[in-house]
């Protein structure tokens, strides 16, 4: 079972206070609020409200928030099929028989695949990479689920023979090489591979839209039907 | 009291690094002509109908009406494309060599000093890099490399020999990076072997290369050429630019002070 890659371990415990803690704050509170600080899109303001909240909160909640912080990184797995964050070892839309197992939509972060769902317009199954190639960032094809993909592609059963990858990769220079990366490693399978379309966004004005969303949506421009 | 004016600036720049920031934000590294690397801010950069989003992506050529920050990020307040070099989005080759182009930019720039030559080299060579043959890619990434190293002051030395400045006669020799130039070969030595490591190797211990006498004479014609147009006709043999590029590659990599760049290994990957 592909268990869930853990963070480094790094302690939370400051030898001093934190620099980011107000001087005089009792040292559970600068310990929370060093935690705090960690989590993306949160500042030292930021922290140290949540953390004044944390202490006004009933024990109760509070133990139960704690209890879903240690339960989250305890009960997760990595579906050993679709590589999506599950708590069983394979996750619920690919045990649904009900979904279609000719298609595959390759995408980048777990996020990605609840954002599709919501769309209620896809019924196919899913693989998460777990990010994108980057060769600004040096990362490579070797630190993502690809290869795990292309193992999945090449075991499937005959009564399941995948027909097309959907790669819904950003649309930004990563996911456009991480895109352009599957295309070469899959096509030669014979395996239609596809790209979600990429155009202008819904309520968007075109003179602020750059040259390549533009010529994108020239190219994949549709008959106006009555 | 009034609150301070807020200062304004308009840049021109290549997005030479961008990350994401908190919810919907992107910061980006834009490599400049007059403000060497400035870091900026594009808020919302990430949502969909964002106005800013789709113009500070990597590797797109950019001006931009700038909020002065108070430290060094600043703030995008509006952005247009200038080049978006389409065709490098289209091909891996292109895309991961030009990243590299953009990394090693980066590396050798500072903040806030003004370097017209360097940034002109990365806008022109991301041009070349969209339209040159695939076979001749190797060669453009040899020639902006060597011509980077150059342009900041670090051109090897590659007419004397660095030990003990004495001309350099035609034939095989060495390269040493730390040195910055060839090492004349002794006629003694063999040059399928390494030579003497007391005699040879730099005190801080970086090895040194064989440069073939057809590598020498490429860099030499190179660092001579700093039009890419009238290298670009030139016919090379595949095994003398993989040659210079070890040479070149042990260079930027000394001057660096790391080993194998970000977009090298993306490189190495792509390309096997």
């Amino acid at each position: 079972m592909a268990a869930f890659r853990p963070d480094p371990p790094r302690s939370i415990t400051p030898a001093a206070p934190p620099s980011d803690a107000p001087r005089g704050v009792a040292a559970p509170v600068s310990r929370v609020i060093e935690a705090f600080r960690r989590l993306p899109g949160i500042g030292p303001k930021s922290a140290q409200r949540l953390a004044y909240h944390l202490v006004r909160m009933p024990e109760a909640e509070a133990a139960e928030l704690s209890e879903a912080i240690t339960g989250v990184k305890q009960r997760i797995k990595l579906c050993d099929i679709c590589a999506d964050i599950t708590e069983e070892p394979v996750c619920g839309i690919c045990s649904n028989t009900n979904r279609d197992r000719t298609v595959i939509c390759v995408v980048e972060e777990p996020l990605d695949v609840t954002a599709l769902e919501r769309t209620r317009a896809y019924n196919g199954l899913y693989h998460v990479l777990h990010g994108a190639i980057s060769p600004t960032s040096g990362i490579a094809a070797s630190d993502l689920k690809i290869k795990e993909l292309l193992q999945r592609l090449q075991g499937q059963k005959p009564s399941e023979e995948v027909s097309e990858v959907i790669v819904a990769t950003n649309t930004n220079l990563d996911g456009e090489a991480t895109a352009m990366y599957l295309q070469r490693a899959i096509a030669p399978a014979g395996i239609k591979v596809t790209r979600l379309a990429r155009g202008l966004p819904s309520g968007t004005d075109i003179e602020y839209a750059d040259d390549a969303t533009l010529a994108h949506s020239l190219e994949s421009r549709s008959e106006i039907s009555d | 009291m009034s609150p301070p004016r807020r200062r304004y600036f308009n840049a021109e720049g290549i997005v030479v690094r961008a990350r994401d920031l908190g919810e919907a934000d992107r910061i980006v590294i834009l490599l400049t002509p007059d403000r060497g690397l400035i870091s900026a801010v594009a808020r919302g950069a990430r949502r969909t109908r964002s106005r800013t989003g789709g113009h500070v992506d990597l590797l797109r050529h950019i001006t931009a009406h700038i909020s002065e920050g108070r430290s060094d990020l600043h703030v995008i307040s509006q952005v247009e494309t200038v080049n978006a070099y389409l065709p490098l989005r289209n091909d891996l080759d292109r895309l991961t060599l030009a990243s590299h182009f953009a990394e090693i930019s980066e590396r050798f720039s500072l903040q806030n000093a003004a370097n017209l030559h360097l940034f002109a080299l990365l806008r022109d060579s991301l041009t070349y890099a969209e339209s040159t043959p695939k076979p001749i890619l190797p060669l453009l990434r040899l020639w902006h490399e060597t011509t980077l190293l150059t342009t900041v002051g670090l051109q090897p030395q590659l007419h004397r020999c660095v030990r003990t400045n004495t001309e350099i006669p035609p034939g095989d020799h060495w390269f040493s990076p730390s040195e910055g130039g060839l090492i004349k070969r002794p006629d003694q030595a063999d040059t399928n072997t390494s030579p003497d490591p007391i005699a040879f190797n730099h005190p801080e211990n970086t090895p040194i290369i064989l440069a073939p006498l057809n590598t020498i004479k490429l860099l030499r014609h190179i660092t001579r050429t700093p039009n890419w147009g009238r290298l670009e006709g030139l016919r090379v043999d595949a095994r003398d630019v993989a040659g210079g590029s070890r040479v070149m590659g042990a260079m930027l990599r000394y001057q660096q002070e790391r080993g194998v760049g970000r977009a090298e290994r993306v490189m190495g990957e792509v390309s096997s």
